[in-house]
């Protein structure tokens, strides 16, 4: 049974003091963190294993997933078709397959683009107050917007292209990461080393990239995490709503729009794809918990 | 306390002009020109040229943009492309189900998030908590229109319990009404209490261990008054955080629920605005959402003060 612990983390068995967090300090390391945290080693699991589907699941795949053949259609599950066949006779283990690798890489990228973004604007809006308040103010704004009506919104003006709904999600959850950047600037920015490396007459850039970003770090992970959830799941929908991957492309979001027509006859085309977006998204999630919990400083 | 109100009221002014600043470029950052969704294919150059002045489209952006803006502040939203009827009056005849929705969805959210939260936290490892935590996961990582379609498949198409289409004002026919509200409803809420449950379950936690729980309890309070006179209230600040934050999350799945549930309110008017170009009316919409947001947030910023007082003085 998982035990799931919130900010609170009595179960923690970690001896030896502990480390600096974001530190390369090896795999061995790096199981035993996990394994002595539940909640991350399930979380860690999930992720890695729909990862992995990504990676090599479509070399496995046993059907082209854009494959049409009339003479199968909506065929249920059977040892030929694993997870049975669509209405244009796909086969659906195959689509999924397809389908982890789109979110993931989707997922992937927007998360490097918030990343690389929210860093930038938290980084500038922590550290000079000139730029804090037009800069929050922009992300505020940006917040206020229901996420998805802001994206269908850009997509749908710049053409439904998955380039498309990398841009339109980077731009939604690009507020969020600059805030948590900007709230480890702030208390980082009035530490004696900073100081320091100023009075020592270091330039602002030197001292954002080696003092200020490496502090940064901890929180910036366990957002991430949360970032690729919310980025899999928005896609997903946008899939469903219509301005997300263009069809016939095997995305998750896509074939449960598909199956809306077939929930009666194939409800196998509802179940799958919606089980395998809650495993990743779960996984990653649960990742993201296990993290914080972890590099809580309260919990040393 | 009316100052405090009045600089937190001032301050959303900036904030709301940067809001109609996005709404109205983020629609003109792409080449395509919204004519073309009016016109027959084969319209010729002259027509397409008439049709821009008229609706103004061929004058510099930034004068559009002030003419939007200007009126905007007076309250006028302008007209739509598509339909030639005022923005307001158009968006008013849609938005009835989705208040209906996202008012009902936030209520059936906070009455099943806080009570379960409360439970889950002084009960810590037990397996109240462990129910509590893995239906508040389910609620973050299963997709909100999966739960929906999957409730239908079960009440309406195999139990045939309750309809799964359209929307019946409650004032006009309640019980058909509120039976028609009851799978949205919870589809969309599922979503919003796991967020708001996780919250109240990990803020009632910090606070139970902080020392004048402690004391609460050495003077032998009783329990139930230690858990609310004392931990609750100081626990409900970030819970009132994530209420208010969530309301961008609830109109944004209303959308998504909308669809699911063919239920005729602001989510299907934004993909069919969307689908036609018609930027008075998606700006509009967009405007108007977030200014929802937005006063909701300032509410949950005054309520900080109900809650800590000391907030007040800062």
């Amino acid at each position: 049974m998982i035990t799931v612990t919130d900010n609170v983390a009595p179960t923690r068995r970690e001896a030896g003091p502990k480390q600096r967090p974001g530190r390369p300090t090896g795999v061995r390391r790096a199981l035993r963190i996990v394994t002595a945290n539940q909640l991350l080693l399930v979380g860690t699991i999930f992720t890695l294993f729909m990862l992995l589907l990504a990676a090599v699941g479509p070399i496995f795949a046993p059907y082209d997933p854009t494959d049409i053949n009339n003479l199968n259609r909506l065929q249920a599950p059977s040892a030929e078709h694993w997870l049975g066949t669509d209405e244009f006779g796909r086969d659906v283990f195959s689509r999924l397959l397809y389908g982890a690798r789109l979110s993931a890489v989707i997922g992937g990228v927007t998360l490097l683009a918030t990343t690389v973004l929210g860093t930038i604007v938290g980084l500038l809006a922590g550290f000079y107050r000139r730029v804090d308040g037009i800069l929050m103010r922009i992300m505020d704004a940006l917040m206020t917007f229901p996420s998805l009506v802001l994206a269908i919104a850009l997509i749908s003006v710049m053409g439904i292209t998955s380039f498309n709904v990398v841009i339109a999600l980077t731009l939604v959850f690009t507020p969020q990461t600059a805030r948590v950047v900007r709230a480890s600037v702030l208390s980082i920015r009035e530490t004696e080393y900073v100081e320091g490396a100023l009075a020592l007459g270091a330039r602002d850039p030197r001292v954002l990239l080696r003092h200020v970003l490496p502090n940064c770090v901890s929180p910036l992970i366990v957002q991430s995490t949360f970032v690729m959830a919310y980025t899999i799941l928005s896609e997903a929908a946008l899939s469903y709503i219509g301005a997300g991957v263009p069809p016939p492309a095997p995305s998750w979001g896509n074939m449960l729009a598909d199956s809306r027509l077939y929930m009666f006859q194939a409800p196998w085309l509802t179940y799958f794809p919606g089980i395998a977006i809650s495993i990743f998204v779960l996984g990653l999630i649960l990742m993201g918990d296990g993290l914080r919990d972890y590099l809580d400083p309260r919990n040393v | 306390m009316t100052v405090y109100i009045a600089r937190r009221f001032l301050g959303l002014i900036p904030v709301l002009a940067i809001i109609a600043v996005i709404a109205f470029f983020i629609l003109r950052v792409a080449p395509g020109d919204p004519t073309a969704m009016l016109l027959p294919q084969d319209a010729s150059a002259e027509d397409i040229d008439r049709l821009r002045e008229r609706l103004g489209l061929n004058r510099p952006l930034p004068i559009q943009f002030f003419e939007w803006f200007g009126s905007l502040v007076t309250g006028d939203f302008g007209i739509s492309f598509h339909s030639r009827s005022p923005v307001l009056e158009t968006i008013a005849q849609r938005v009835t189900p989705t208040i209906w929705l996202a008012v009902s969805a936030q209520l059936f959210a906070i009455l099943v998030a806080i009570p379960g939260g409360i439970i889950a936290a002084i009960r810590q490892n037990s397996w109240w908590d462990k129910g509590v935590t893995l239906f508040a996961l389910g609620g973050v990582a299963i997709p909100n229109f999966w739960f929906g379609m999957l409730l239908v498949m079960l009440v309406s198409i195999n139990l045939r319990w309750l309809p799964s289409q359209g929307f019946v004002d409650p004032f006009d026919d309640p019980i058909n009404g509120i039976r028609r509200l009851i799978l949205p409803t919870i589809t969309l809420g599922y979503a919003q209490a796991a967020q708001i449950m996780r919250m109240t379950r990990s803020s009632m936690l910090d606070v139970m261990r902080l020392d004048y729980v402690r004391t609460a309890r050495a003077k032998g309070l009783q329990e139930r008054t230690t858990l609310f006179r004392h931990a609750l209230i100081n626990a409900m600040n970030p819970i009132i955080t994530v209420i208010g934050f969530s309301v961008a999350s609830l109109l944004s799945g209303a959308i998504v629920v909308e669809l699911v549930f063919n239920y005729p309110g602001i989510g299907q008017l934004v993909v069919e605005a969307v689908g036609r170009r018609d930027f008075p009316l998606i700006q509009g919409v967009l405007v108007l959402l977030a200014a929802m947001t937005l006063v909701v947030n300032f509410f949950v910023d005054v309520s900080y003060s109900i809650f800590d007082p000391r907030i007040r003085y800062e």
